[in-house]
């Protein structure tokens, strides 16, 4: 579980998260909403260890993330708003250095790959260079290279921004099926339908505070999984399969 | 058909615009310290000049003065149109900087004088060098003479760089020659440009299990062998350790021949530094950051391309230094590898502690390798003494390394 305690952070005059607590349990997605500017990516940020909050503390799993860095990002997976990449390394081949660097098996790992490429729509282009892939494509490795270790606590910045249907769904299927094995998910988005199809709870920020917390109760029924308009994309996508 | 003049005004102030918020990039400490470098790189030259100045004034008269102080000024232009040639024909070549140009309703040839504008901007680090050699001359030249000199070294400059802009323009106009007929052949240009970037696939990768440094120099390795911005910067060390290589080869006395290989090995490890720094400029910040790795791993990998760096250098003089005794063969080498290692250990630990920002690395690294040469030169042996101070005070930074933020 992750747990974030009296997190400050500013930028100059302008204070972008003020004493920002809450927690996040093994095994729940919780949604984090906010309007542009809120403090979502800062926090988010904060959380993944790019940036020192300059007062309070996170915690991965117990350890203290800036205390302790190593053992707590080993937990850790992280998908970006903006996500950058080695341009010219194939996905592929970036994929395999995580997976150096995160000392994983590499067999299993690369079963791991092999299926959420798969469910991504990303397999026939794992051979190219990054540099060539589109933005919602960049977004789905950097979904891939945040979940391929099962981590502990999963940080998705505007994770879903620029998937297609199927691969939103493959998606968000993969983060229910690790919020089972027991992951804490902190997922933050600008589209409310998402959080309230997706999350247990939610964190509303405002102004960098915590305005309010909410329990899935408190937005009442749960909008369809998928949409008409998604039925009909998803029959037209695989009825050519 | 909007015709190119009219946008001149848009772009005018573009380009004011370009300039300041580039000239903002640089803080004030940078700004300083950039000061600070091009006071050194005067003083050096002012220092290198000034006394054969001197000389020729005493045997030949001012005149004379005069006319070396006039070649080397159009030697500096025609260097810096040189380096504005390649900068141009590689923008050219490879992509265009900038937005999606062809997407505006421009005429073709503003976007191609734009980007000749960009290119020409490289002119100014090369006009640097010019004031070190007018100050040297002060005194020895009537004061009208030199201003005179200025600003037809100015002249020149611009007037050289516009020619190079051309000619970069010709020759990539001249390799399109004999494909498909085009109408505006400046825009046939562009848009070769614009699919240079040509999609393409690369050998599927082996997994292995290895340990995260070497993990990262196999990544690094990739890096280098792409047409990446680190490739780019491997030519300069691999060309100037050839070059150093190669004075063995002629028939020069062995003092001579050992100074000149001396000074090529040191310029390709400072190079090779520089291509370490824009190896780690290649690193995602947000990627390295959030990896379950320490500061040792990354340095390991890194440390390793400057081992085995000076280990080449070392084996071209053991194969190629024959003239040289044994002793002095040992002094070299002992020399040459202490110095590689020094300089490349400079550039991991720029490159790690500043490599979210390489081009300020680079620049620290600039500056620290002037300071040491300047020193050596005044006073021998000083300049290893500020070299080692950097090094060592540059390696406390490394370990906070995940911590520095952009």
């Amino acid at each position: 579980m992750m747990e974030v305690a009296g997190v400050t952070r500013s930028y100059g005059a302008l204070k972008a998260l003020d004493a920002v607590s809450f927690r996040v349990d093994a095994g729940e997605i919780v949604g984090l909403l906010g309007a542009n500017g809120a403090g979502k990516s800062t926090l988010i940020r904060t959380a993944a260890g790019l940036q020192a909050p300059d007062a309070g503390a996170v915690h991965i799993a117990g350890v203290d993330l800036w205390a302790d860095p190593i053992p707590a990002k080993q937990r850790v997976g992280y998908v970006s708003e903006e996500p950058a990449f080695y341009e010219e390394l194939s996905a592929d081949e970036y994929l395999s250095f995580l997976v150096a660097v995160r000392a994983l098996d590499p067999g299993p790992a690369r079963e791991r790959v092999a299926q959420l490429a798969g469910r991504l729509g990303l397999s026939d282009r794992m051979n190219e260079p990054v540099r060539q892939f589109s933005h919602g494509m960049r977004k789905k490795l950097s979904f891939l290279s945040a979940v391929l270790h099962r981590p502990a606590v999963l940080l998705c910045d505007e994770a879903l921004e620029g998937f297609d249907a199927e691969a939103a769904l493959a998606a968000k299927d993969e983060l229910r099926g690790l919020a089972r094995e027991g992951c804490a998910v902190l997922f933050s988005s600008h589209v409310t339908e998402t959080i309230e199809r997706l999350c247990d709870r939610a964190v509303l920020l405002h102004r960098g505070r915590v305005a309010r917390l909410l329990m899935r109760t408190d937005w009442g029924s749960t909008p369809a999984e998928i949409s008409p308009l998604e039925r009909a994309f998803l029959d037209v996508i695989r009825s050519e399969r | 058909m909007i015709g190119p003049r009219s946008h001149d005004p848009a772009f005018r102030e573009l380009r004011r615009h370009l300039l300041r918020r580039r000239l903002e990039r640089f803080d004030l400490r940078l700004r300083g310290e950039m000061a600070l470098l091009a006071v050194v790189i005067g003083g050096f030259l002012f220092w290198q000049a000034r006394v054969p100045f001197d000389g020729l004034r005493r045997v030949h008269g001012p005149l004379a003065v005069a006319g070396w102080l006039g070649l080397i000024l159009l030697a500096i232009a025609a260097g810096s149109a040189l380096l504005v040639l390649i900068r141009h024909g590689r923008q050219l070549r490879v992509t265009l900087p900038g937005p999606a140009w062809l997407s505006l309703p421009l005429a073709p040839r503003s976007i191609a004088e734009h980007m000749a504008w960009e290119a020409r901007l490289s002119a100014g680090w090369g006009a640097a060098l010019a004031p070190g050699f007018l100050v040297a001359a002060i005194g020895l030249l009537p004061a009208w003479s030199l201003v005179l000199l200025a600003g037809a070294f100015a002249i020149a400059l611009w007037a050289l760089a516009h020619v190079a802009t051309a000619i970069a323009v010709r020759a990539a106009l001249g390799f399109r020659r004999g494909g498909a007929l085009p109408r505006d052949p400046v825009l046939e240009l562009l848009l070769a440009a614009k699919r240079a970037v040509a999609r393409r696939r690369v050998r599927a990768t082996r997994w292995r299990r290895v340990p995260a440094w070497l993990g990262l120099w196999r990544k690094d390795a990739r890096l280098a062998l792409r047409p990446t911005s680190a490739r780019a910067r491997l030519v300069a060390p691999v060309v100037l350790a050839l070059a150093s290589f190669g004075v063995w080869l002629l028939p020069l006395e062995p003092p001579l021949a050992r100074l000149l290989a001396f000074a090529g090995g040191l310029t390709a490890a400072a190079t090779f530094a520089e291509f370490l720094i824009a190896l780690a400029g290649e690193d995602p910040t947000a990627v390295m950051k959030t990896l379950p790795i320490g500061a040792w791993p990354v340095w390991l990998s890194r440390t390793a391309w400057v081992l085995l760096w000076a280990l080449v250098l070392a084996a071209g003089s053991v194969f190629l230094a024959r003239p040289l005794a044994a002793h002095a063969l040992q002094v070299l080498l002992v020399w040459e590898t202490c110095a590689a290692i020094a300089i490349g250990l400079l550039g991991v630990h720029y490159g790690m502690t500043l490599g979210h920002n390489a081009a300020a690395a680079q620049r620290f690294l600039t500056l620290t390798l002037a300071i040491s040469m300047a020193a050596s030169i005044m006073i021998p042996l000083l300049g290893w003494i500020v070299l080692l101070t950097a090094v060592v005070h540059s390696a406390r930074r490394v370990p906070r390394w995940a911590r520095i933020e952009s």
